[in-house]
């Protein structure tokens, strides 16, 4: 992971050109659905949300750096314990965007995720106990991958992500997320 | 794992590749090396108000990095603020490089820098203008010793800047 990062940040520097670079920035907001990549017997991802931050420095060169800082909601479900569990975390991702056609930009990159905090309820059905709701912690955080797809239409752009690893392993299940937001730019 | 790291070697050296000379110059290096004091060099800089020298530079920040702006800087920059170093200082540099840049000058008298920043949560971009007279040093001489004289603020080459306006 860390050749990964390190590679990320030399690529940065690769891209340290006299071009006039213009800078802007906006917010996001968006729905994300969580997904297992293995058999987890009864366990399923469900639906959530994120809200963030963003900033894209053009380099003039059909390339761009985005940076974010994103507040992420989302969770998963086990259909036979009756279990929802949900959670918030913070992530920081930074990507490479290339411009592959007018208006729409693909990009990669890695995220860092921490501060996560999340709440498990149980329903009990069918008997004479009220819903409980316990505090947990059991996601990971730390460094994963994003890939990025975007279209920018004026002021707005819209996209389609997805996020590997950095959060997404939950009950020691891998998982993946797919994020479809809406920005706006701010200035 | 042996292919990334492989890969990463390669760029790592593709990246720091690069080539340097130094050429170092003493006084002496005899075993007792009393530093010997030069002269202060004064030089006539004659200005040409006619002729005003404009330079524009920008750099762009990603947190710590810098990742855009001009790759020419002029050497040996002194402001009366002292702030000589640093990412502004670096781009006022790189202006006034700019300015000097195929003008006939060899100094900017009286420069008059204009320096925009703009601060966002992981990015940031720094403007320079820089505007200033052209000058041209036309005779360098030393002063001589002087035992009785003060020569506290001699330790730097000196300018006499004689304005000489040139009327079209």
């Amino acid at each position: 992971m860390k050749i990964t990062i390190y590679t990320v940040l030399l690529s940065v520097f690769c891209f340290n050109t006299i071009n006039a670079q213009d800078i802007k920035g906006g917010i996001k907001g968006g729905v994300n659905y969580s997904f297992f990549t293995e058999d987890t017997g009864d366990d399923s991802g469900s639906v959530g949300f994120d809200i963030g931050y963003y900033e894209v420095l053009d380099f003039g060169n059909k390339y761009k750096l985005q940076a974010e800082i994103n507040l992420v909601n989302n969770g998963y479900q086990n259909s036979k314990a009756k279990t929802k569990e949900r959670f918030n975390y913070f992530e920081i991702p930074v990507f490479i965007k290339y411009t592959i056609a007018e208006n729409f930009d693909l990009g990669a990159g890695i995220k860092y995720a921490f501060g996560r905090k999340g709440t498990k309820k149980q329903e009990f059905e069918g008997q004479e106990l009220p819903d409980e709701t316990t505090d947990t912690d059991n996601a990971d955080g730390g460094f994963g991958f994003v890939i990025d797809g975007q279209y920018t239409m004026d002021k707005l752009n819209f996209g389609l992500r997805i996020n590997i690893n950095s959060g997404e392993v939950l009950n020691g299940y891998d998982r993946r997320n797919t994020s479809l937001y809406v920005g706006y730019d701010l200035f | 794992m042996k292919t990334k790291m492989l890969l990463f070697t390669v760029v790592l050296l593709a990246l720091l590749t690069s080539c340097s000379s130094t050429r170092t110059g003493v006084l002496a290096t005899p075993a007792y090396a009393p530093s010997a004091e030069i002269n202060p060099i004064r030089a006539n800089v004659e200005v040409d108000m006619t002729k005003k020298l404009k330079g524009e530079s920008s750099s762009t920040y990603f947190l710590l990095f810098r990742t855009g702006g001009d790759n020419k800087f002029v050497e040996g920059m002194r402001y009366s603020t002292g702030s000589h170093i640093g990412r502004v200082g670096k781009t006022k540099s790189s202006a006034a490089y700019k300015a000097l840049e195929g003008s006939d000058a060899d100094i900017i008298v009286h420069p008059n820098y204009v320096v925009e920043v703009q601060n966002f949560l992981f990015f940031k971009k720094i403007k320079v203008n820089v505007t200033g007279y052209a000058g041209k040093f036309t005779k360098f001489y030393q002063k001589e010793y002087c035992d009785d004289c003060n020569d506290d603020d001699d330790d730097e080459i000196q300018l006499n800047i004689d304005v000489k306006s040139k009327k079209k």
